[in-house]
C-alpha cells in the first residue's frame, strides 16, 4: 500500500505513461464511436427505415457484450492471415482503440438513441415550422437532447476505459506500446508486485469514479 | 386577389383513422381565414399541412401556384409558420428562442438583437430576453410563442387555439396581439373560440368530422349562428368522470372527461322544459324564470333565466297546453351526454 501511494505521489514515470496510454486509447475510441454513432443515432431515432427496429435490437443487446469475446472475434479479424489483417492494427493503440470503439458503439448508441427519444416530436415540429431544414432539425435535436448525448459519451468513455478483454486480445500488453491500466494491473499481480497493482488501480478507480461524479453531475442538469 | 393556397381533394389518415375526408379550399392573400368546429374535428390536422410539417395521403395543394414536394415543403415552411396551441421551447431564454428562427436564416447578430427585442415589445414582453423561457407562466410562454413567430414576419401565420389554453384576461391580450398583427399578412387561425372567429376572421370554414361543411363569413354561417345560443364559457372540473363546469351561475354537467377552461353548448331542442321538478336521469335540471318568448312557425324558443338565460325550443302545442308565458317559473333539464364541449 505504501508503495502504491508513493509511485502515485513522486509521478513514477512508467505509472504516468501506463496512465495516459490509457485515456488517449480511451479517447479515441470514444471518439471514433461517436463520429460513427451520432448520426447513427440521429437516423435510428428519427426516420422511418426497413430494418430500423431490428438495428435497435441488435444495439441493445449488444450494450453487454462480453468484452473477452468481442476482444476474441476481432483478434481474428486483424491477425495477419485475417481480412483486414492488412490493416496492421494487432498490437497498437489504434488497434486496441478500434476494438474499443467496437465495444462501446452499442453503449452510445442505444443511450443517444433514448436520449432524442425522450425529445418531444413536437420539438421537433417547432423547429421544422421555424424554418429548419432536415439536417438544421437533427442538430437542434440533439442539441436539446445535450446532457443525455453528454451522459451516453462519458458512460462510452468510461467502459472503454476499464475495460481488459479487448486491451488483452488486440493488444497483448506489450510494455511501452500497448500496455495499459488494465492489463498492467492483470500483470503486476500476477508477477506479484502488488504495489505497482495498487496504484494502477488507485487511479482507475479515480478516474471511473471522477466522470460518475460527473455524469451524476450532468443528470442532476437534467431534471 | 392573389391565390395563396389551393387543396383540392386533401385528406389525411393516420392509419385506421381518417382525420381530414377530401378538403376542397382555396386561401387568397392577406386573409385573415378561421378554420370552427369541436375538438378532433380535423382543424389542427389541417393546419400542419398548411404549414408544410405533414403531408396529405391523397389529394393535391399548391402553394403560390407550385405544388407541394419534399423539396418545396422547406421553403413552404420559411413562408408559413406556425404556432402550437401548447407552446414548446427548446432550452434557454427567452431571447434564444426568438432569435432561433433569425439565426436559421443566417441573420447578422445585431440584427437579431433589434428584432428580437421589437418582437417581445409587440407582443408586450418588453425586456424579457434573459428570462428562462420555461418558467415563463401560460400566457406568458403563448406571448413569447407568438413572437418567435412574427419575429420571422411570415407571409402566413398559423395559430392552432390560441386561447383555449388561457384565462380570459390571458385571452383577450393574446386576440388584441393578433388582431394588430393580421395586417399585411395571411393570418389563419383554428379556434373554437367564438369571440376570437367573430373579432378577428374575415372568412370562417366550418369543420366537422374532417368535411368542411359550410365557408363564408362568420355572421353568415348557419353553424355559428346556431351555436350562438346556449354557448356557455367556464372553468370544468371532472369528478367521478362527469365534467362540472361552473360557467359563472350555474354548474353544467357534461358527458366528457376534460378539466380546465371550456366552452360549452346545448342545443335548444335538447332541452326539456317541465312545470314541476321533474324525476330523471338527466344530469342537468335547473329551476328558473321564462323571460322571453319568440315564435318560429309551429316552434316556440323560450328564454329561461336560471342564473344563465338558456334557449329552449318547444313545439307551439306543448308551448300551449302548458300555460307557458314570460315570468313563468319553470324547470329545464337536459342529459350531461347532451352538452357539447366545443
Amino acid at each position: 500500500m505504501a508503495e502504491a501511494v508513493r509511485l502515485i505521489v513522486t509521478g513514477d514515470r512508467v505509472v504516468f505513461e501506463i496512465t495516459l496510454r490509457s485515456l488517449r486509447t480511451a479517447s479515441y475510441a470514444t471518439l471514433l464511436a461517436s463520429v460513427v454513432g451520432l448520426p447513427l443515432s440521429v437516423l435510428i431515432a428519427m426516420r422511418e427505415f426497413p430494418g430500423r427496429r431490428a438495428l435497435r435490437f441488435f444495439f441493445n443487446a449488444m450494450v453487454g457484450v462480453p468484452t473477452v469475446t468481442l476482444g476474441l472475434f476481432l483478434f481474428t479479424l486483424f491477425s495477419r492471415s485475417g481480412p483486414l489483417g492488412g490493416l496492421q492494427l494487432l498490437y497498437t493503440v489504434p488497434g486496441m482503440a478500434v476494438g474499443q470503439a467496437a465495444l462501446i458503439l452499442p453503449v452510445t448508441v442505444s443511450f443517444v438513441v433514448s436520449a432524442i427519444e425522450s425529445k418531444d416530436e413536437e420539438l421537433r415540429d417547432l423547429v421544422r415550422t421555424l424554418g429548419a431544414s432536415e439536417i438544421e432539425t437533427s442538430l437542434a435535436i440533439v442539441r436539446e437532447a445535450f446532457s443525455g448525448v453528454s451522459l451516453a459519451l462519458v458512460s462510452s468513455f468510461n467502459r472503454a476505459f476499464a475495460e481488459l478483454g479487448i486491451a488483452t486480445m488486440l493488444g497483448a500488453n506489450i510494455s511501452g506500446v500497448t500496455r495499459v491500466l488494465t492489463t498492467a494491473i492483470a500483470l503486476e499481480k500476477d508477477k506479484g508486485d502488488l504495489g505497482l497493482s495498487f496504484a494502477l488501480s488507485f487511479i482507475l478507480l479515480a478516474v471511473v469514479l471522477g466522470l460518475n461524479y460527473v455524469i451524476n453531475l450532468m443528470r442532476e442538469g437534467t431534471a | 386577389m392573389t391565390i395563396l393556397y389551393d387543396l383540392s381533394k386533401v385528406s389525411k389518415s393516420y392509419g385506421e383513422v381518417k382525420a381530414l375526408d377530401e378538403i376542397s379550399l382555396i386561401i387568397e392573400e392577406g386573409e385573415t381565414l378561421g378554420f370552427f368546429g369541436q375538438s378532433g374535428a380535423g382543424k389542427t390536422t389541417l393546419l400542419r399541412i398548411l404549414s408544410g410539417l405533414e403531408e396529405p395521403t391523397s389529394g393535391s395543394l399548391a402553394f403560390k401556384g407550385k405544388s407541394l414536394d419534399a423539396s418545396t415543403r422547406l421553403s413552404l415552411r420559411r413562408c408559413a409558420t406556425m404556432i402550437f396551441q401548447t407552446p414548446l421551447f427548446l432550452r434557454g431564454d427567452v431571447f434564444t428562442n426568438v432569435a432561433y428562427g433569425l439565426r436559421l436564416r443566417k441573420k447578422p447578430d445585431d440584427e437579431v438583437r433589434t428584432l428580437v427585442s421589437d418582437a417581445l415589445e409587440r407582443v408586450r414582453l418588453g425586456g424579457y430576453e434573459e428570462r428562462p423561457a420555461r418558467r415563463l407562466s401560460g400566457g406568458e410562454q403563448q406571448r413569447v410563442a407568438l413572437a418567435r413567430a412574427l419575429v420571422l414576419d411570415p407571409e402566413v401565420l398559423l395559430i392552432d387555439e390560441p386561447t383555449s389554453n388561457l384565462d380570459a384576461a390571458n385571452a383577450k391580450v393574446i386576440s388584441a396581439i393578433m388582431e394588430d398583427e393580421k395586417r399585411g399578412r395571411t393570418v389563419i387561425v383554428s379556434t373554437h373560440d367564438l369571440d376570437l372567429i367573430k373579432r378577428l376572421t374575415d372568412r370562417t370554414v366550418f369543420i366537422d368530422g374532417g368535411r368542411v361543411t359550410e365557408e363564408g363569413a362568420p355572421s353568415e354561417l348557419v353553424s355559428i349562428t346556431r351555436l350562438s345560443e346556449n354557448v356557455f364559457t367556464g372553468v370544468s372540473s371532472v369528478v367521478e368522470g362527469v365534467a362540472q363546469v361552473d360557467v359563472g351561475n350555474v354548474v353544467v354537467r357534461a358527458a366528457v372527461d376534460r378539466a380546465g377552461r371550456a366552452t360549452i353548448h346545448v342545443k335548444p331542442e335538447d332541452i326539456i322544459v317541465s312545470l314541476e321538478r321533474i324525476e330523471t336521469s338527466a344530469r342537468n335540471q335547473f329551476m328558473g324564470t321564462i323571460v322571453g318568448v319568440e315564435s318560429l312557425n309551429s316552434l316556440v324558443l323560450l328564454r329561461v333565466d336560471v342564473g344563465e338565460t338558456f334557449t329552449v325550443q318547444v313545439t307551439d302545442r306543448s308551448f300551449r297546453e302548458m300555460g307557458l308565458n314570460v315570468g313563468r317559473r319553470v324547470y329545464i333539464s337536459f342529459k350531461a351526454s347532451s352538452v357539447i364541449v366545443l
